[in-house]
C-alpha cells in the first residue's frame, strides 16, 4: 500500500528520533513529521517494579540484552531482534519501543569533555569531530532543559554548565564513603549529573530510590522520552506509528524517497517521503541502511561501547543496599585527561554506583551456587561500593555490524556483532581499576574485588555511521546527511566518530537537536 | 523422581546458613525456603538425571554428606556448563526472592514501589569535602 507523501519520516522513537521530531517541530511546524516505530508505548501501570517478584523481570523479560529477553520466552514489551554478539566481547544491551533505550538506561547524563572532540588534534588518536564542544553547548544545555537534570553546578572538570533544574540525587551512605576515599587521595569527584527528578519537576514525581531503574520507572521520576520530548512533539502536531517495521529506506538516483515498513497486521506499506532520518543507534541504523543497499566504506564499522569494567569494595559498616538511582552517586574525572605517563592515551570516567538487587548480585557470582556463593553474599549485601571503570574505546575498523544471511522474523536480515576489546582498552581498564580499588581501600574497604571486564554493559552503541568531511572514511557530514544518498539523515549515536569515556545519552540527544536546527536552516 | 533426591540437589545448592554473624537470622536452606523443584523442561530433566547418573542413583546422592554432593555437581558444572547454570538460575530466582531469605538478609520483600526507600543527602563532612574540590579550579582541557 502507498500512502500519501510526509515531508519528514524518522524511524525509530528513542532519544535521537525523539529529540529530533521535538525541535524540528518546533522550529517548522509546517512540516508533516512521522515517526515510525517498531515497538509500543511503554504501559507503567504494568512495570515489574509494582509486584513482588520484579527481580525475576530483570533476568528474564526486562533483561538488559535484547538476546536474553527472547531467550526467556516471556512476552516482552521490548520489539526484539535476536543479535548474533557470539564474536562481541560486550554484550549489546537495548530496549526497543517508543523511548528507546531510555526506558531501560540509567539515566546517567555526564556530557563529553571539549577535549573529546578533538582527539586526533591533541592526541593523534581517534578523529576530531566536525564540530567542537562550544558548537554543541547549546544543544546541551537545551537538551538538559528538556529532558530535566538534576545535579550541581560548579563542577571544575567541565566548561561551566548552567545551574542544574534541581539539586543532586542523594549521595547516601555508599556516595559518602565514595567521597571520603576519594577525598583522602586528593582526587577530583562530584555528585552526578542525572536526567532524574530529585524532586517533583516539569509534572513528574521526584524519585522515592525503589532501587530498580533499569526495568522501567514506575514513577516516571527518570527522564525518558515518551515522557519528555515525545508528549511535547506530539502536541506540535507530530504523527507517531508503533508497532511498525520499517525494512527499507527507498533509493533512487542517489535519493532518499520514502521508507517501507509492516504495520502490526503485517501489511506492507510504502510511506514517500521528501527527507528520511534514521535514529536506530549504532546497531538498528547500520542494519537498516546496508539492508536499503547503502554503500559507504565507513557504514557498519568502528563500533564502539566504551571499555567497561568494574571494582568493588566490602565495607564492615552498613551502606545503602539496592536502593537507586543505581547510576547514581558520583564519579571523578580525576584521570580523564590524557597524561601519557600512564602508558594509553586519553582517559577513564569513575563512576561510583549502586548495589545490585539481591538476586542479580547472586546470578553475577564466578560461581552462584554452594556455601562461599552464600557467605559472599552476606558478606557484601549491604556492605559494598562499586566503581564502574569506562575509558575512551577508540574507533577500530574491524569492530563492526555486519549483516548475516538470514532473514529475522521482524522481516530483515539478521545482524552480527564483531568486536574485540583493544590492548589500549586493557590498558586504560587495568590503570581504572588500580585507581578505583585505591580508591575504594582509602574509603575503609577492607576487600576489593576486580571485574576486568564486564561484558553486560553494552548500553553505548555508536560509531558504526561516523560523521566527518571524507566519504571514504565517514557516512554523514557534520548535521547527519549521509554522503552520496541526498536527503537521508542519521540522528543518533551512530554518527559519532569518537565517544570519550562518559555514557552518549546527554550528547546524543544534543547532537540529534543540532542535526534538527541544521536541517531547519537547510529548508529555509 | 525421588523428593528426597529433588530436596537434596536443592540444598546442596541452597546450603543456607548454621547461624550468621553480627546477629542477623540465618540464610534458610533452599527447602526450608520453599524451593521446590517441579517438572520444568527435558533440559532440567537432563540435568537431574546426570546428577543422579554421577552420584551412583537418586538415593545414594540425598544420603551422600554435603561436600560429596557439591563434588558431585560441580562435575556436572563443569561438563555441562550452560545448561547447568540455567538449572541453577531458575532456582535461585525462586530462592533469592522468597520472603524468608529476604528477611535474613535484612531486606524488605515485596514490590519496590510505591514505598522506596530513604536514602541519606550528603552531610556536613562531604559538602566540606566538595568544597575542597571546587577551590582546585579547572581540570578540563582547553581544545580549539
Amino acid at each position: 500500500m502507498r500512502l500519501d507523501p510526509v515531508d519528514i519520516a524518522i524511524v525509530g522513537a528513542g532519544f535521537g528520533g525523539a529529540a529530533f521530531a521535538w525541535r524540528l517541530s518546533q522550529q517548522r511546524p509546517d512540516l508533516r513529521i512521522l515517526c515510525v516505530e517498531r515497538g509500543g508505548f511503554p504501559d507503567r501501570s504494568a512495570l515489574p517494579a509494582l509486584r513482588s517478584d520484579w527481580q525475576r523481570a530483570v533476568l528474564n523479560e526486562w533483561a538488559t540484552s535484547p538476546n536474553l529477553r527472547l531467550k526467556s520466552g516471556r512476552k516482552s514489551a521490548s520489539a526484539d531482534y535476536p543479535i548474533d554478539d557470539t564474536q562481541s566481547d560486550f554484550k549489546p544491551l537495548m530496549w526497543n519501543g517508543v523511548g528507546g533505550s531510555t526506558i531501560a538506561w540509567a539515566a546517567h547524563f555526564p556530557r563529553l569533555h571539549p577535549s573529546d572532540f578533538r582527539t586526533r588534534s591533541l592526541d593523534g588518536v581517534g578523529d576530531d569531530w566536525p564540530f567542537s564542544y562550544a558548537d554543541l553547548e547549546p544543544y546541551y544545555d537545551l537538551n538538559d532543559a528538556e529532558c530535566g537534570v538534576s545535579g550541581l553546578a560548579g563542577d571544575p572538570a567541565y566548561p561551566p554548565k548552567p545551574e542544574r533544574a534541581m539539586p543532586p540525587v542523594a549521595l547516601g551512605r555508599m556516595g559518602m564513603a565514595a567521597a571520603r576515599g576519594f577525598d583522602a587521595l586528593g582526587w577530583h569527584w562530584w555528585p552526578v549529573d542525572a536526567a532524574i527528578n530529585s524532586r517533583s519537576d516539569a509534572g513528574r514525581a521526584g524519585c522515592n530510590h525503589c532501587g530498580p531503574c533499569l526495568i522501567g520507572c514506575a514513577t516516571g521520576a527518570k527522564s525518558s522520552t515518551d515522557l519528555t520530548y515525545w508528549p511535547r512533539a506530539l502536541g506540535n502536531g507530530v504523527e507517531i506509528r508503533t508497532h511498525c517495521v520499517v525494512h527499507e529506506v527507498e533509493i533512487e538516483g542517489g535519493q532518499a524517497r520514502g521508507i517501507r515498513y509492516h504495520d502490526e497486521s503485517g501489511q506492507d506499506i510504502l510511506q514517500p517521503a521528501q527527507i528520511v532520518v534514521i535514529a536506530g543507534n549504532g546497531i538498528g541504523t547500520p542494519r537498516l541502511l546496508l539492508a536499503s543497499g547503502v554503500d559507504s566504506p565507513a557504514l557498519g564499522k568502528n563500533l564502539m561501547f566504551h571499555g567497561a569494567a568494574y571494582a568493588r569494595g566490602v565495607f564492615r559498616e552498613e551502606l545503602d543496599g539496592p536502593v537507586g538511582p543505581v547510576g547514581c552517586a558520583l564519579y571523578s574525572h580525576e584521570f580523564y585527561e590524557t597524561d601519557e605517563a600512564r602508558g594509553f592515551k586519553r582517559g577513564v570516567h569513575l563512576q561510583v554506583t549502586r548495589e545490585n538487587a539481591l538476586l542479580l548480585q547472586a546470578t553475577r557470582l564466578d560461581k552462584p551456587w554452594g556455601e562461599d556463593a552464600q557467605r559472599w553474599l552476606r558478606d557484601e549485601f549491604r556492605h559494598s561500593v562499586a566503581v564502574l571503570v569506562c575509558n575512551e574505546d577508540l574507533p577500530e575498523e574491524h569492530n563492526r555490524v555486519t549483516l548475516t544471511d538470514r532473514i529475522e522474523a521482524d522481516g530483515l536480515p539478521g545482524v552480527k556483532l564483531e568486536y574485540r576489546v583493544s590492548e589500549h582498552t586493557r590498558r586504560a581498564l587495568d590503570f581504572g581499576l588500580d585507581r578505583a580499588e585505591e580508591m575504594l581501600r582509602a574509603a575503609g574497604a577492607h576487600r576489593t574485588v576486580r571485574i576486568p571486564v564486564a561484558p553486560l554493559t553494552g548500553w553505548h552503541l555508536l560509531g558504526t555511521a561516523r560523521m566527518g568531511n571524507d566519504p571514504t572514511t565517514s557516512v554523514t557530514d557534520a548535521s547527519g546527511r549521509v554522503h552520496g544518498v541526498a536527503d537521508l539523515i542519521i540522528a543518533d549515536g551512530s554518527v559519532f566518530p569518537t565517544v570519550g569515556a562518559v555514557n552518549p545519552g546527554s550528547t546524543i540527544g544534543a547532537v540529534a537537536l543540532k542535526f534538527a536546527d541544521d536541517l531547519a536552516r537547510a529548508l529555509g | 523422581m525421588m523428593s528426597a533426591f529433588l530436596d537434596a540437589v536443592v540444598d546442596t545448592l541452597l546450603p543456607g546458613e548454621h547461624q550468621a554473624s553480627s546477629g542477623a537470622s540465618p540464610l534458610p536452606s533452599g527447602t526450608q525456603a520453599g524451593v521446590v523443584l517441579e517438572a520444568k523442561s527435558a533440559e532440567q530433566d537432563t540435568i537431574l538425571q546426570m546428577i543422579a547418573q554421577r552420584a551412583g542413583g537418586e538415593e545414594a546422592f540425598a544420603r551422600a554428606p554435603l561436600s560429596a554432593r557439591t563434588d558431585v555437581l560441580a562435575s556436572i558444572e563443569k561438563e555441562s556448563f550452560d545448561a547447568f547454570r540455567t538449572f541453577v538460575s531458575n532456582l535461585l530466582q525462586d530462592y533469592y526472592e522468597a520472603p524468608s531469605v529476604l528477611a535474613a538478609m535484612g531486606w524488605r520483600e515485596g514490590a519496590a514501589q510505591p514505598l522506596g526507600h530513604i536514602v541519606p543527602e550528603a552531610d556536613e563532612a562531604t559538602l566540606e569535602r566538595l568544597e575542597k574540590v571546587r577551590a582546585r579550579g579547572p581540570l578540563w582541557r582547553l581544545a580549539p
